[in-house]
């Protein structure tokens, strides 16, 4: 039986718009004309809307993969990507049989961790101080304070730094000296700078996470705490019973991210602050910065790509497990 | 209560202020030395240093600043263009992308979504990425610190959240009444998603105006250093903050870096009260929802 009349009267056209009962009461649905290119076509503006942002993803995300394999490649200019010699393995042989390749692995994790896991008491602690505070204008203050350096770019802070630790000038020194005590050299003594590397990381983006866990503290229900009055609990119990349980899914769920991205150094402060300091290098050359100077230093740009593909190798391994450790945690906090 | 109980909630209470107290103190330090040593004159400087506080003031670094021959006034000039221009077009384009995803009657918006998210994940390496700056043409070019930066993958994802929280009977009735879908996006998803676009605008800004490793790749031209830029070459006394022949010796250096530091970030201090809120908003959403 055709369903054709205009008006619509039959349930299938109705709900399907399209369609054809036939004889024995089975349904018959038209053939598209155009396949997956009526898709493309009906929605048109759409996918031109998005085009600008994939054509970007293309060109910075994407080609730069079939770059890659500069990695395997003894590149020279004239011969360009395409024609350089290939040189299998040897880029990443001189990079894992020299001692950079376990000074910089070291540095990119230990750094990491040192950020991760001192960051992370020092801005659970803040977030629970800053609750605990009565009044509300101060509350607002301290998380404005704790959170503006946060604003700050990484050269910003390198002149704060030289502000503060410049052998000639630098404040501190400037002090000790007032206080009797000689001055030190900082930005020749690498022994410190696994501290002060923490210490500035921590001071930078302590507020961003202090933002974040305020913002779970709050959407604690209060009714717990008086809950926990009623039974006698004095602050430091309910800190302990109630706030801390409750922050603990999303602290985890940071440091599992955090972890995830822990091949990655933080390049944009490591060289902002330290630049090309060789003195320092054996404890603050991470992955990123020998990258970086194979590349620009030495023009070697076999064997950047090629320790830019293992840290990213790598950084994808790390990220695929925290994310699956993620998931065991709470399934729909994944990232994918 | 009796009063002692109410005595004892005090003392922690106190204490706890007080630590927070000198916690904001730490923070800030930085910002007042900064402040205090840009207006220090340079004699006091070379005899003794920085100091806590000014021993004798003096705003010659300014002078130099702003002064003729000053690299400082062409790179305010280049960040100025590059981060009004970058996140006019940043917001346009993540927007744009944004909410051809949220669209549910787009078929193929997952991929999309993935396509945009992947790299999120995994990074191809400086290398490649220098390689294909150059091959476009992109060195001592503007244009080479804008267009790297157009499109965020946590911003998009943002305002793609935001978009999905309209509903959409918003879209339904437009279309109802014959509108496009660019006339949709503009005068009636834009409009209500004053709040997130406010936010991701916000990001794209401070992004473009902190950004500094495409100045040290791209640029060598000094007419054309972002602000960043030009403070890590002063700082590094790779560059004075003055081009002109003017004696070296004369040229207030360290204060001048300080001064130098200071106009770098003086408008995020000052517009700082204002765009707090949405940048607490915008982390929050995007940072616990994933």
């Amino acid at each position: 039986m055709d369903v054709k009349n205009t008006v619509q009267t039959d349930p299938i056209k109705q709900k399907f718009g399209r369609g054809k009962v036939n004889a024995d009461a089975s349904i018959k649905f038209e053939k598209k004309k155009f396949g997956s290119g009526c898709e493309l076509v009906k929605n048109r503006f759409l996918y031109l809307m998005a085009l600008p942002g994939i054509i970007f993803f293309v060109i910075f995300s994407y080609i730069p993969l079939s770059g890659l394999q500069i990695a395997f490649k003894s590149y020279n200019v004239v011969d360009g990507i395409w024609r350089s010699p290939f040189i299998g393995f040897k880029n990443f042989e001189f990079y894992f049989k020299s001692s950079n390749a376990l000074i910089t692995t070291f540095n990119t994790l230990y750094l990491n961790f040192l950020f991760i896991a001192v960051g992370t008491i020092v801005q659970v602690i803040l977030a629970l101080m800053i609750n605990e505070v009565s009044n509300k204008y101060m509350k607002k203050f301290y998380q404005s304070v704790i959170f503006l350096p946060y604003f700050m770019s990484w050269i910003v802070i390198s002149a704060f730094m030289y502000n503060l630790l410049n052998h000639q000038y630098g404040t501190l020194n400037m002090l000790m000296k007032s206080w009797g005590f000689d001055t030190v050299a900082w930005y020749n003594k690498p022994e410190y700078w696994r501290g002060i590397l923490t210490f500035v990381n921590t001071w930078q983006s302590a507020g961003y996470y202090v933002v974040i866990y305020l913002a779970t503290i709050v959407s604690i229900d209060s009714e717990l705490y008086e809950a926990s009055k009623i039974d006698g609990a004095n602050k430091l119990k309910e800190i302990v019973y109630i706030t801390i349980p409750h922050l603990l899914p999303t602290i985890v769920l940071l440091l599992l991210i955090q972890i995830g991205k822990i091949f990655y150094g933080n390049f944009n402060m490591v060289y902002a602050i330290v630049q090309d300091n060789g003195m320092l290098l054996p404890v603050t050359d991470i992955i990123d910065t020998y990258v970086f100077r194979a590349m620009r230093t030495q023009g070697d740009f076999g064997m950047a790509a090629a320790v830019g593909l293992y840290q990213s190798v790598m950084g994808f391994i790390l990220v695929l497990v925290s994310n699956k450790l993620v998931k065991k945690f709470d399934e729909n906090m994944g990232l994918f | 209560m009796s009063s002692k109980n109410s005595f004892r909630l005090k003392i922690p209470g106190i204490a706890n202020n007080i630590l927070l107290i000198i916690v904001s103190a730490i923070t800030f330090i930085p910002f007042y030395l900064v402040a205090m040593t840009s207006v220090t004159s340079e004699r006091s400087i070379s005899a003794n240093g920085y100091q806590l506080f000014p021993e004798e003031f003096s705003f010659e670094a300014y002078g130099v600043l702003f002064g003729k021959g000053s690299s400082v006034l062409d790179a305010y000039k280049v960040t100025i263009f590059v981060t009004l221009v970058g996140t006019f077009l940043a917001v346009a384009v993540t927007s744009m992308m944004a909410y051809a995803i949220s669209r549910k009657s787009l078929k193929y918006r997952n991929a999309i979504g993935l396509f945009a998210y992947f790299p999120m994940v995994f990074y191809g390496g400086l290398v490649p990425f220098y390689m294909i700056l150059i091959k476009l043409g992109f060195k001592d070019n503007l244009w080479g610190l804008i267009i790297p930066m157009l499109v965020n993958p946590f911003n998009l994802f943002l305002i793609l959240n935001y978009f999905r929280t309209l509903p959409d009977a918003l879209i339904e009735s437009a279309k109802m009444d014959g509108a496009g879908e660019l006339r949709t996006f503009l005068q009636i998803i834009l409009p209500m998603s004053g709040p997130g676009i406010a936010t991701i605008t916000l990001f794209y800004m401070l992004a473009y105006w902190n950004e500094w490793v495409l100045g040290l790749l791209l640029i060598e031209n000094r007419k054309l250093y972002p602000l960043q830029y030009l403070l890590r070459q002063v700082m590094s006394r790779v560059l004075f903050a003055q081009n002109s022949t003017v004696n070296i010796g004369e040229i207030p250096a360290e204060s001048t870096k300080m001064a130098t530091c200071l106009v770098t970030i003086g408008p995020i201090i000052f517009v700082y009260p204002f765009i707090q809120k949405y940048f607490i908003k915008g982390i929050t959403i995007g940072a616990v929802k994933g």
